[in-house]
């Protein structure tokens, strides 16, 4: 009988905890989350894996892609902006004092990377799918492919020799072995890919999706750099005969949520992905921003002669007749400048990966160094008349007035102009310091001919520990 | 005088055989039972493992871990019963057994050493320390209570030997380090496994704030101090492994009290008082920095900011601004206890409440408690553990932002005011400086904290149901259901008035963010327990599963129509939302067998087999095993001389645990996740998988002897042990080439050493109400190595800590200050690869420091004289540094106009010949004073006077005129006074809270410590 009674408490007991240890207890799956094995698997997944690729421009989670860091980054050590706040490894980028181990540039290299892996595993695991049209594919792949260029590209222009990451490497230890490829690989992979996308993205125009007119404006970019001037302009045609894009006639409305005719790409935000340049550029109170960066008093002076440095008056004038001066720069109630192409600190205005203006900038440099002078004139005239000022002419145009006779004749005095031109135009946007380097300019107009090695970024420290066949830029 | 109390017979195993067997033999007789209590006469407390017998029968049994026993088949008639336990005196009583009933016989057994006989928790069970062969640190729950902080975490600091405890931040219920024999992981947990009652507690922070400033918070401030009867902290592996794989850095058990079957009493405690900050840092005043700022903009040719005499018209304390010079804190607790042999019961509720002595900041919990105990009848027990708590923290934003309110108010430039004449708050628009050239650097801290909020609340339930059923005298069957569960809300408020913030930008921010916790447990488990004069013998073996469930959603929304509208439902714009669910199982096997021979011969051994879900099938499941020996060597015979004046016990053990404790719980698989794009639903790769992933093991060794001397009056517990974690879990780095900075991997070893030491001395026993003097010590020292580590990384404010093989976890890693030249002023440093480039020179930074104490410890002094005691509790720790990373604003020569000084820059150089160790003024940083050097690693020893407490128990007689049996009264100082060279608030400090493993001694802002005052009273009736 007893032991009866002790059976019956014994059992329940004991079987209750093993039956549920035996059961599945220990398989627990993601919710929020699927295997990537089998993530891309129709075109609805492929198309969100494709917005998953573009995500990582905004990078609305680090702000280190365009929507903070990278952009700071290509104006920062340049003469056009400066640091105005506390981190260090701003301050590191302005003074032209980088060292290996500056965490935003280690920030921007992963996000530049993590875009490329992204792209990567669309081109891997798109073409073996057997429930989506070739057209869709095409589609699909030739914006990835578009986008891999760019990354490589941003890459390419700030450190020179990169990895080239293809594909996704199959473990760990193989991701480790990769080493840098030379500049002229990259740029071949760079064509290669954008030669791809180019006949499969779609011809329409659209603002926020890559299309055969943004293949064409970022192949102007991508030759200027490698100096294939005949393949800008030969691009810059064909964008221009595609009928799509035309110069916004005012030049603020650039630099609002609303997109315009001039977007040949760009990326826009929700609130909810909130950019941090805004933040970053203005100015504090009012003016909604942290002030991290400004621009420089040196390109205040160059839309305003007269804006003097050294004494606190007032930025009092900018030269009235451009537009630009007063959107790109201005001042808060101490007269103190801050950058004004973010009109909020909020920061859900869209950023231009691609405008047309720059399209036209680069074909006339191409003209310019193809010493097509006179029509290098008309072309940067176009930004110059949209702007509110006056046009140039080859021959005629005094462009030191007041000091004597100067006239606008040569390649060099073109090219001058031209990037002067290009400055104002694309001011904090991102273009300053890689066109001072791809020009020969940097080491002399940055003052920094003891330490030439800054014009290349250091390749991050972690990465050559990681990865022991990288090798650092030289100087570092 | 020492009492023998060991029998020493040498049985022969067949007659303990015989013994066995004797119950079943005898079944058929006209029978009865019997069952009952055992206690402890001085402490009351039941007493495990006592063997109970009637002698020359055969019959026996052991009482169980509540210090219940039951005896079934016993012949009807009169018996003598004994109760026999090591380190208890014999009793014996007579009771008269009558068929088919259970007689009832209590015993109340007196301790002859009192140390030694204390009761130990092990997990599943329990003994008394005599018989531990593993290492165990005991603190009784009245050595915590009256301890005016939120958690039992911060209580502990200094108390126990092995036990290092780390306030990383002075606010009110900050999240506590707690560091177990020194740090063994990188990336996964390094925090001991919290036990309360048996079921492991929800220890991590829930909050979705993501503060820094060391300001995160914890569960573990969801149990009140007030009903802690006992705390166990099982240090080596050991003790630890028969908690397997979540042991690898030690358990802390905790016992709540329980009630005795007595008639009600009634127990208060409550006590009152206020807190104010223990240091101020010292800054320079207007005059001090306007002069600094000038010599700096001089020195580089820049022209002069501010005119002396007329900009330093206003010098302002933000700091005293900032804080409350009289923050009150609370703490009321009340109990009833009492029952029957039947059902016994512990009520009790308990209120805390704490103000920050920063301006918003503060801490409260409300938390009632119910403990019953029911036995049906002599062969099962119930017991149940039930609490409810509601915590509310108060938090402020510190560090690492421009719109803190303390940082802030050491940030702030003193010419300020905090209000303008006008009444409204001085704002970043308000200037000062030749031609108003200097705005306030920072949003006004005293605004931030009068119109922000940062609420972080918890509601929380935990508790247990568990039942021993005793199947046979020697065999018991323990169920255990246990369950903790916990809703953290965090709500936060930005408010547009306050002048130069993002919220005024944006109109208003506002976050509602809710974590709801889960954790289901189900154990059950066979004791067995056999004794004779020979040998007593317990096992164990069982199993348990654990489930576990987190789910959170996040709205942040912004642009509000009115200042007083604070939940995002109101907002013009959702600015951030999220949401996610996840989980882990957890299944386990487990075993004990523990073993005394001779009464002196100990053994214990244990294995566990545990699975968890966060690995791949091939690895889910880890082993787990674990030995000790003891030998109580004053017991032998051949040295019984050396048993008149002491006890010795020697012990060996060896064991093994794991550590699954890492963030993520689905590390082998591949995954993608969601990554919207400007409104598009979007999808991404979220990490790279390891399907090999497994547990990290520890091995440990560890030596210990105890030694009681003096008739027990000197006590001294000392370990040695040796650490060897392998197969770490390590978010190892990556080359992000790959798409990903880190994967999980088990690759690294780590190893700890060290020694601990406990002294317990009565210097004065104090008979009769006279003199007593009672003296704990405990100090305890701890090498740290990673013996293999494959990349090193550096983790830290500018990458200070360094992880590389052969160095100490988290090594300070810069160039080396070397001092100030005396020609120039300059920052000199070493040139460790002498290229002639210094200071900015990442070929030159060497090991400069180390983020662990060499040794640390505390020493309580305890003197009782009639009705009075006293109580002084120092509290130490020598050899660490600290990185003092504010020094890049407040120390960095003058390159931010917007942030306040240290004082000591008025020691600077300023001219050729001066010699001191600050660097000249340098706008520009020519100086190099604003680069990350050594010179801002600071020794972080210090001595500090925790606690004084001046007592007073009113006499009974008096007591009884009021009808209380019993009434003390306290006056208690905390934090009084701290010897320290740490330039900064607190040299613990991390501001990278409690649950960063690789950040670790870096100070950045975090909130200051607070001194106190309470005065108490406790008592009952």
């Amino acid at each position: 009988m007893n032991r009866h009674i002790r059976i019956r408490w014994a059992l329940p007991a004991l079987l209750f905890t093993f039956a549920a240890a035996c059961e599945d207890t220990l398989s627990v799956e993601p919710v929020n989350e699927v295997p990537a094995e089998t993530a891309i698997n129709d075109l609805a997944t492929a198309t969100a894996a494709l917005a998953g690729a573009y995500d990582a421009l905004q990078d609305d989670g680090g702000a280190d892609y365009l929507s903070g860091s990278f952009t700071v980054f290509n104006d920062l050590p340049s003469d056009d902006v400066v640091h105005t706040g506390t981190f260090d490894t701003f301050l590191e980028a302005d003074l032209n004092d980088l060292l290996a181990d500056n965490g935003t540039i280690q920030d921007i290299w992963d996000i530049l990377y993590e875009g490329i892996s992204r792209v990567n595993r669309l081109i891997e695991q798109v073409p073996p799918l057997n429930n989506v049209s070739q057209e869709d594919k095409d589609n699909i792949l030739g914006q990835a492919r578009f986008l891999r260029a760019l990354h490589y590209h941003n890459l390419v222009k700030l450190w020179g020799d990169v990895p080239l990451r293809l594909t996704t490497p199959a473990s760990p230890e193989e991701a480790g072995l990769i080493a840098r490829s030379s500049e002229a690989e990259v740029y071949s992979q760079i064509l290669s890919d954008l030669a791809q996308s180019r006949t499969m993205v779609a011809e329409e125009a659209h603002p926020t999706i890559a299309s055969v007119a943004a293949v064409h404006a970022l192949r102007t970019r991508v030759m200027l750099f490698q100096g294939n001037w005949a393949g800008v302009i030969a691009n810059a045609d064909s964008l221009e005969a595609l009928g799509q894009h035309e110069l916004e006639p005012d030049f603020a409305s650039l630099f609002t949520p609303t997109t315009t005719s001039e977007d040949v790409l760009r990326v826009n935000y929700t609130p909810e992905e909130a950019h941090l340049l805004g933040w970053w550029y203005r100015s504090k109170g009012d003016f909604g921003g942290r002030y991290e960066v400004a621009p420089s008093c040196a390109l205040a002076q160059e839309f305003d002669a007269d804006v003097n440095c050294t004494a606190l008056a007032p930025y009092a004038t900018y030269n009235p007749a451009d537009q630009r001066g007063q959107v790109t720069i201005q001042k808060n109630g101490n007269a103190e400048i801050f950058g004004g192409k973010w009109p909020t600190g909020i920061g859900d205005e869209g950023i231009h990966v691609i405008r047309y203006a720059e399209v036209i900038l680069n074909k006339a440099e191409a003209l310019a160094r193809e010493n097509r002078l006179a029509e290098a004139v008309d072309e940067y005239n176009r930004t110059r008349v949209r702007a509110g000022l006056g046009a140039h002419l080859l021959g005629v145009t005094d462009i030191d007035p007041g000091v004597g006779l100067n006239l606008l004749n040569t390649q060099e005095e073109v090219l001058g102009q031209i990037w002067a031109e290009r400055r104002l135009e694309l001011a904090m946007e991102g273009f300053r310091f890689p066109d001072l380097v791809r020009t020969g300019r940097a080491v002399a107009v940055l003052g920094i001919e003891d330490r030439p090695h800054q014009v290349l970024f250091p390749i991050p420290q972690q990465e050559l520990d990681v990865a022991p066949n990288l090798t650092q830029n030289p100087g570092y | 005088m020492r009492l023998s109390v060991f029998t020493r017979s040498s049985l022969s195993l067949v007659a303990l055989l015989a013994a066995a067997l004797a119950p079943q033999r005898l079944a058929a007789q006209a029978t009865g039972a019997i069952g009952g209590l055992v206690v402890d006469s001085t402490n009351r407390q039941p007493i495990p493992g006592v063997a109970i017998s009637i002698p020359g029968t055969g019959h026996g049994t052991i009482t169980d871990e509540a210090g219940r026993f039951s005896m079934r088949a016993v012949p009807a008639g009169t018996v003598t019963l004994r109760a026999q336990r090591l380190g208890y005196g014999p009793t014996e009583q007579t009771i008269s057994v009558v068929s088919d009933q259970t007689a009832v016989a209590n015993f109340t057994m007196a301790p002859i050493a009192r140390v030694l006989a204390e009761v130990v928790a092990t997990g599943y069970g329990a003994t008394i320390r005599r018989e531990l062969s593993s290492s165990v640190s005991s603190i009784q729950g009245e050595d915590l209570a009256n301890t005016p902080v939120a958690g039992v975490d911060a209580a502990l600091q200094g108390k126990a030997p092995g036990v290092q405890v780390v306030q990383n931040a002075g606010n009110p219920g900050a999240g506590i380090t707690v560091r177990v024999r020194g740090a063994a992981s990188i990336s996964a947990s390094n925090q001991p496994l919290w036990v309360i009652d048996g079921v492991p507690l929800l220890r991590e922070d829930f909050s979705q704030f993501g503060f820094l400033g060391g300001q995160d918070i914890t569960a573990v401030t969801g149990i009140s101090p007030d009903e802690i009867e006992s705390i166990d902290i099982l240090k080596d592996a050991a003790s630890a492994a028969i908690y397997g794989s979540r042991a690898a850095n030690g358990v802390v058990m905790i016992t709540t009290k329980r009630g005795r079957a007595a008639r009600p009493r009634f127990s208060f405690n409550m006590y009152t008082g206020q807190q104010d900050i223990s240091r101020k840092m010292e800054l320079t005043n207007s005059t001090e920095f306007i002069e600094f700022i000038n010599e700096a903009r001089a020195n580089d040719g820049l022209s002069l900011r501010y005119t002396p005499g007329v900009d330093d018209a206003v010098s302002t304390d933000w700091q005293e601004a900032a804080l409350r010079n009289s923050a009150p804190v609370t703490d009321l607790f009340l109990s009833v206890d009492g029952g029957s042999e039947r059902v016994r019961y512990f009520v009790s509720g308990s209120v805390f409440d704490q103000t920050g002595i920063v301006l918003g900041s503060g801490y409260d919990r409300q938390s009632i408690r119910a403990n019953v105990d029911f036995d049906p009848n002599t062969r099962i027990g119930v017991k149940t553990s039930f609490t409810l708590s509601r915590e509310m923290h108060d938090r402020i934003v510190n560090d690492n932002t421009i719109e803190g309110v303390f940082a802030n108010a050491i940030a702030e430039v003193p010419m300020f005011p905090v209000r303008q004449p006008d009444g409204r708050f001085t704002d970043p628009t308000d200037r000062v400086g030749i031609g108003g050239n200097t705005p306030l650097g920072y949003i006004n801290p005293v605004a931030v904290a009068e119109f922000n909020f940062n609420e972080s609340r918890a509601l929380r339930s935990f508790g247990n149901i568990e039942a021993t059923v005793r199947l046979t005298d020697h065999l018991r069957l323990n169920a255990r259901g246990g369950y903790d569960v916990l809703n953290l809300r965090d709500l936060a408020w930005g408010s547009p008035r306050v002048v130069g913030s993002s919220d005024e930008t944006v109109g208003g921010f506002s976050v509602l963010a809710n974590n709801t916790a889960q954790r289901f447990t189900l154990e059950s488990y066979l004791g067995y327990d056999f004794a004779n004069s020979f040998a007593a013998v317990n096992f164990t073996a069982g199993s348990g599963v654990e489930w576990n469930t987190e789910e959170n959603e996040y709205l942040a929304g912004q642009g509000f129509p009115h200042p007083d509208f604070q939940y995002p439902g109101n907002a013009g714009d959702i600015s951030a939302y999220d949401g996610d669910r996840t989980g882990y199982n957890l299944v386990s096997f487990f075993s004990r067998a523990n073993a005394t021979f001779n009464d002196r011969y100990l053994l214990s051994a244990s294995i566990r087999a545990d699975g968890s879900s966060r690995f791949g099938e091939e690895n889910r499941y880890g082993i787990f095993p674990a030995v000790s020996v003891g030998w109580i060597m004053t017991d032998e015979p051949f040295l019984a001389g050396l048993a008149r004046r002491a006890d010795v016990k020697l012990r060996a053990s060896y064991g093994e645990t794991g550590n699954q404790d890492i963030g993520d719980d689905f590390a082998p698989i591949a995954r993608y996740g969601e990554a919207k794009y400007a409104g598009e639903p979007g999808i991404a790769p979220v990490n790279i998988a390891n399907a090999e992933l497994k547990w990290e093991t520890n091995k440990e060794y560890d030596v210990g002897v105890d030694v009681g001397l003096v008739d027990g009056r000197v006590l001294l517990v000392a370990d040695w042990y040796l650490k060897l974690t392998e197969d770490l879990l390590l978010r190892r780095p990556l080359t992000s080439t790959s798409g990903f900075t880190t994967y999980w991997d088990n690759i690294g070893n780590i190893e700890n050493r060290g020694w601990e030491l406990g002294l317990t001395t009565t210097n004065f026993a104090g008979a009769n109400d006279g003199f007593s003097w009672e003296t704990n010590f405990n100090i305890s020292w701890n090498e740290n190595t990673m013996t293999k580590l494959e990349e090193p990384f550096t983790s830290g404010f500018d990458g200070i800590n360094r992880y590389e093989e052969g160095l100490e976890m988290g090594a300070f890693y810069t160039v080396r200050f070397t001092g100030v030249d005396p020609q120039t002023g300059d920052v000199m440093c070493f040139d460790e690869d002498q290229d002639g480039a210094t200071c900015d020179d990442a070929d030159d930074r060497v090991v400069v420091g180390s983020p662990f104490p060499d040794y640390w410890g505390g020493l309580t002094n305890t003197f009782g004289w009639k009705g009075f005691d006293l109580r002084t509790f120092v509290q130490f720790s020598q050899g660490g540094e600290i990185y003092n990373g504010l020094r890049a604003y407040a120390d960095d020569g003058g390159l931010s106009r917007f942030d306040n000084k240290l004082k000591h820059v008025t020691r600077r150089w300023r001219q050729p010949g001066d010699i001191t160790d600050v660097p000249r003024a340098s706008a520009r940083c020519n100086s190099n004073a604003c680069l990350t050097t050594s010179r801002w690693i600071e020794d972080a020893s210090y001595v500090r006077l925790q606690e004084v407490t001046l007592g007073y128990r009113i006499p009974a007689r008096f007591a009884g005129m009021a009808n209380l049996s019993d009434a003390r009264f306290f006056v208690s100082g905390r934090n009084l006074k701290t010897w320290q060279d740490f330039l900064g608030f607190n040299p613990d400090a991390n501001s990278a809270g409690s649950s960063s493993n690789t950040t670790i001694a870096n100070e950045f802002y975090s909130y200051p410590l607070a001194r106190t005052w309470t005065v108490g009273v406790s008592g009952s009736f």
